[in-house]
């Protein structure tokens, strides 16, 4: 059963290579630059102090790889297809609940309203299965193929193919990523509808905006003076949280399409027990978190400027 | 002394019980910060200015008809039904006079005072009926008008102060630019510099630091403050009239007290037509020429205002007048009466007067047809059948110290 | 002192609940969705609790009927080693539902003892809770679990406590502030002078004026329970048994994805798990309906 890293690693060493304890035990240390002998708290703080100054230490499973290097390798492709799925779900989100918001007496917009509520229950990988059921397995309109190959879709690349391939790589990490971003939009996209929704609706309810017609603005002056820039304030704030998500969220989708990315990278690592991996890729999904989050404050206090004099401390009127 | 005052020139009746009391009061501690010593100055010269009292023409010598709204029938569609927030509405905004509409919450006077810059809600349907305006030569339709028509009459003709209590700035620009995107509306390609000398002459006749307050945003302005910079915005285009949505409520009564004294001032030295609604009586014996009083959708009285408050005759108007309480304690306690009952249900017309089953002077005519507004004295429409029952108000004070 | 209580009107104890259940009957019925959605998650749960009897796992395998397309014998066809896939479906949900249900009880009631005790004794203690909350919000709860999952053996049950225990900085939260306006209310400030218990206090005061609110994270917390639990049960980081997720992680390392005749295999829990959800989600926009009504209609007038 699982323990220590090194404990294992140790047993590892001894196990495969019969090597002899002490041997293990100075490989050990010289792998994980650890004093194997001070006491334990020791060691951790200076595993720890080690991690802060971004050495997170080497693989177990692929010794003298680096854990850094593993993550910086990985992350492109997450980073990649979670980022272009967030922005583009959020673009056409607000685009369709600007719609919506505008539109309440129109047919479509029940349409529009309900299926957002009903894709954004829907956990994220299930919609990856069934994009996966509908596209790639279910052959449509008597056709002997289904409408995309999936089973060379796999990965975030054609094996072998890399950056001398210039436009055509490009393409080929277009195709490999198409499905795992369309997932990754589709999931998000009905929340940003509802959001979006929401918030123009409640701002188009606004004094403000019943005053700027009536003081005889342009209709175009209004929606992009008074009311998007308004009914924008929440979408930009969440839109800076969700950044912080991009990094955790994609650890089913990566397994279910086979794309090595993060997620992908993490999960491999705690089925090797490959600890240094593990913890490694867990601080940097966190700290993406927490500086989304950072970031999503500082983003309001610009955005909002009743937030900006209420840090001032002034009085907090409406 | 208030019989005095009624006989001879009501205009500055409520002035003179007032200013001298407004001369000696402590301003809010809001308001001495921000005022600087010449502005106050300044503040007593106007309120000296309005004692002299330089009377207008009396208008009802010379009136001009600058609105008309014929038999106008607004409903809103909702979940019930169609509810009938204006139901057969006449009435007459002349040039340079202040109206005060006025009634109990929900009776349809803000769906009126919208409906005549065609500003209601969306699901508000006009179902018949017309806005005569006469604003340049040609007589228009209100309803009639094209959203481009709309765009252009509005504001530059019609300016419109929303209540006090509400967000009307747009909270993520700073004042400034409320008013130079009010103006380039209208009058495409003028200068920023141009249009801000313009605020700040307006901001600075309502007693604002007009250079803090343009700079500001909404939230850094108190509710007095942002009330006197709508009503300022309101006039920088010089509009022949001007609607006051309850422009006090939800103030304290201080900062009513200054706002009712600047209006007053800004009345004096400029020719607008004024339109007030309100529920507070003393509001509009103050700054009112003629007061139309509004129930259940429907205008059931409409007059110069001694009239109104002193020989209502309609049933309703009586009503409202005695249910104001007097200010001097144990004098008039037992004068205070409220009106029983609950204002109809405005999703079902019935064939009735709508005010009969709280009506004192009700007989069984008014339970079977609906009594239209007929001329009862020059200037003076009611509709009641039973308005001659109507008694007089004996003491006038009623509307007078009521705030 | 009793007077006061009894003069403010708060309804305690049984009449509270007949009222509530009225309510939320007459609700639950005007609302058409929040009715489908009742209805859905009564079917689930009436079928999981039958379904050992009336519809029995296949225990055997039978390499004959691999893969088979819906037939009478088989509702949904058969899976990779010829068992029923319906049997499955009927029987994979109960222990979801059961974890789930087990893992919003614990999360609440974790959220209503911090969240009320926190406010009412206030100071540093509040403080101290308040910002551990905050930073507590940023943990990544899925990767961690999944990192979890590496150091120890999780059983399902154990899955269910870890999840409640992680869940408690947002309903901390949320329920410290309800408290706190609560807490403004005279019959409060009635009760603590009253000197009864905290135990009263918070289950016989605060918990009946807040059941809006619980209610609607109760929905909630079983919607992130069901998420990770099939989410982890499909990484294959959890023991198998027989539920939806296992059912998602075995048709899929079987290569049933890429298997056309084995559509359904995939396909009939994804739909279970995703009919699951959509009643919790539908039930809870029709609790919110019936707490706060000014969300159902738009003004007018």
């Amino acid at each position: 059963m699982p323990s220590n890293p090194v404990d294992i690693y140790i047993n590892q060493m001894i196990a495969q290579y019969g090597m002899s304890m002490s041997e293990a035990r100075a490989r050990a240390s010289a792998l994980y630059a650890l004093d194997l002998d001070a006491p334990l708290i020791q060691q951790y703080f200076s595993y720890m102090s080690r991690m802060i100054r971004g050495d997170m230490g080497q693989s177990i499973r692929s010794p003298g790889v680096r854990v850094s290097w593993i993550i910086l390798a990985r992350l492109p492709w997450t980073l990649f297809t979670v980022g272009t799925g967030l922005i583009l779900s959020c673009l056409i989100g607000v685009f369709l609940g600007t719609i919506s918001a505008f539109r309440r007496d129109k047919w479509y917009e029940p349409i529009i309203t309900g299926t957002s509520s009903i894709i954004s229950a829907i956990p994220d990988f299930l919609i990856g299965i069934f994009l996966i059921i509908i596209f790639g397995i279910i052959t449509w309109f008597g056709r002997s193929e289904p409408l995309i190959p999936i089973h060379s879709m796999r990965g975030t690349s054609t094996p072998g193919m890399s950056w001398d391939d210039g436009i055509f790589y490009l393409w080929d990490i277009l195709v490999h990523g198409f499905l795992p971003i369309t997932t990754y939009a589709l999931a998000q996209i009905g929340m940003w509808v509802l959001l979006m929704k929401g918030s123009t609706t409640s701002t188009l309810n606004k004094d403000y905006v019943r005053l700027a017609e009536a003081r005889g603005l342009k209709n175009s002056k209004i929606m992009s003076r008074y009311v998007s820039r308004n009914a924008l304030l929440p979408i930009a704030t969440e839109f800076a949280m969700r950044m912080g998500f991009i990094l955790g969220g994609s650890l089913i989708i990566e397994q279910l399409f086979v794309y090595e990315g993060l997620g992908l990278e993490l999960l491999n690592a705690v089925h090797n027990r490959d600890y240094p991996v593990m913890q490694g890729i867990f601080l940097v999904i966190t700290s993406c978190i927490v500086f989304a989050n950072l970031f999503a404050e500082l983003l309001y206090g610009i955005l909002d400027p009743r937030t900006r004099i209420r840090r001032s401390g002034s009085n907090d009127q409406n | 002394m208030t019989d005095k005052n009624s006989n001879t020139n009501y205009y500055s009746r409520p002035g003179n019980n007032r200013d001298p009391i407004n001369n000696d009061r402590p301003d809010t501690a809001d308001e001495i910060k921000e005022q600087t010593e010449a502005q106050k100055v300044k503040s007593e010269s106007a309120v000296a200015d309005l004692d002299g009292g330089d009377l207008k023409i009396n208008p009802k010598t010379n009136r001009n008809k600058l609105m008309e709204v014929k038999n106008l029938h607004i409903a809103y569609n909702t979940d019930r039904g169609k509810l009938h927030a204006v139901n057969g509405v006449d009435f007459s905004i002349y040039n340079n006079e202040t109206t005060a509409v006025i009634g109990e919450s929900g009776c349809g006077k803000t769906t009126l005072c919208l409906a005549l810059l065609k500003l209601t809600e969306k699901n508000a349907r006009y179902l018949s009926g017309e806005i005569i305006y006469q604003g340049d030569e040609q007589e228009k339709n209100i309803l009639k008008l094209d959203e481009g028509e709309l765009r252009k009459l509005r504001w530059s003709d019609i300016s419109l102060v929303f209540q006090a209590s509400q967000s009307v700035f747009n909270p993520v620009i700073k004042i400034k630019e409320h008013f130079i995107d009010t103006v380039r509306a209208h009058q495409r390609g003028l200068s920023a510099k141009k249009i801000l000398k313009r605020a700040r002459n307006l901001l600075e006749q309502m007693q604002l630091d007009a250079d803090r307050v343009l700079s500001s945003y909404a939230h850094e302005l108190s509710g007095g403050m942002k009330q006197r910079t709508l009503i300022a915005l309101s006039f920088i285009l010089e509009p022949k009239i001007v609607i006051f949505d309850e422009p006090t409520t939800a103030l304290d009564v201080l900062t009513q007290r200054k706002i009712l004294d600047l209006l007053k001032t800004i009345k004096e030295k400029n020719d607008f037509s004024l339109i007030i609604i309100t529920h507070d009586l003393a509001i509009s014996a103050e700054l009112a020429d003629n007061v139309a009083t509004m129930y259940a959708g429907k205008i059931v009285e409409y007059g110069p205002v001694e009239s109104i408050y002193y020989q209502p005759r309609h049933p309703y108007s009586y009503g409202l007048i005695k249910a104001v309480p007097k200010i001097v304690a144990g004098k008039g306690e037992e004068g205070l009466t409220s009106i029983t009952g609950k204002p109809p249900d405005l999703i079902e017309i019935q064939e009735q007067c709508s005010f009969a089953p709280r009506c004192d002077f009700a007989s069984s005519k008014c339970y079977n047809t609906i009594p239209s507004l007929n001329n009862i004295a020059e200037g003076h429409q009611v509709a009641c059948f039973n308005y001659q029952e109507v008694p007089s108000i004996k003491d006038g004070s009623h509307v007078q110290n009521s705030d | 002192m009793t007077k006061t209580n009894q003069e403010s009107k708060i309804l305690t104890g049984k009449d509270y609940w007949l009222k509530k259940l009225k309510n939320a009957f007459r609700v639950i019925t005007s609302d058409k969705i929040g009715l489908i959605g009742f209805f859905l998650l009564l079917i689930i749960i009436v079928i999981s609790l039958l379904a050992p009897y009336v519809f029995p796992l296949d225990t055997r395998s039978d390499p004959t009927k691999i893969f088979q397309p819906p037939s009478e014998d088989h509702l949904l066809g058969t899976d990779h080693m010829g068992r029923d896939i319906w049997a499955q479906i009927a029987n994979g949900g109960r222990n979801l539902l059961l974890l789930a249900v087990i893992t919003a009880v614990i999360s609440i009631l974790i959220g209503i003892v911090l969240g009320t005790i926190s406010p009412l004794i206030g100071g540093k203690f509040d403080e101290v809770l308040l910002f551990l909350a905050d930073v507590w919000l940023t943990i990544p709860r899925f990767p961690l679990l999944v990192v979890l999952s590496g150091f120890f053996r999780l059983s399902s049950l154990v899955l269910a406590l870890i999840l409640a225990i992680l869940s408690w900085a947002g309903l901390y939260r949320n329920i410290r502030s309800e408290v706190l306006s609560l807490k403004e209310r005279d019959y409060l400030e009635a009760a603590e002078m009253l000197d009864l218990s905290m135990f009263h206090l918070i289950f016989k005061e605060i918990t009946p004026n807040m059941m809006s609110f619980i209610s609607l994270n109760f929905t909630l917390m079983m919607r992130h329970a069901i998420y990770a639990q099939v989410g982890l049960f499909f990484l294959g980081l959890l023991p198998m048994e027989v539920n939806w997720g296992v059912m998602l992680n075995i048709a899929w390392a079987q290569g049933a994805i890429y298997h056309p005749d084995a559509t359904m295999f995939i396909l009939a829990p994804a739909m279970a798990i995703s009919l699951l959800i959509l009643s919790l989600v539908w039930i809870n926009r029709a609790l919110e309906n019936l707490f706060n009504p000014a969300l159902r209609t738009d003004k007018s007038d």
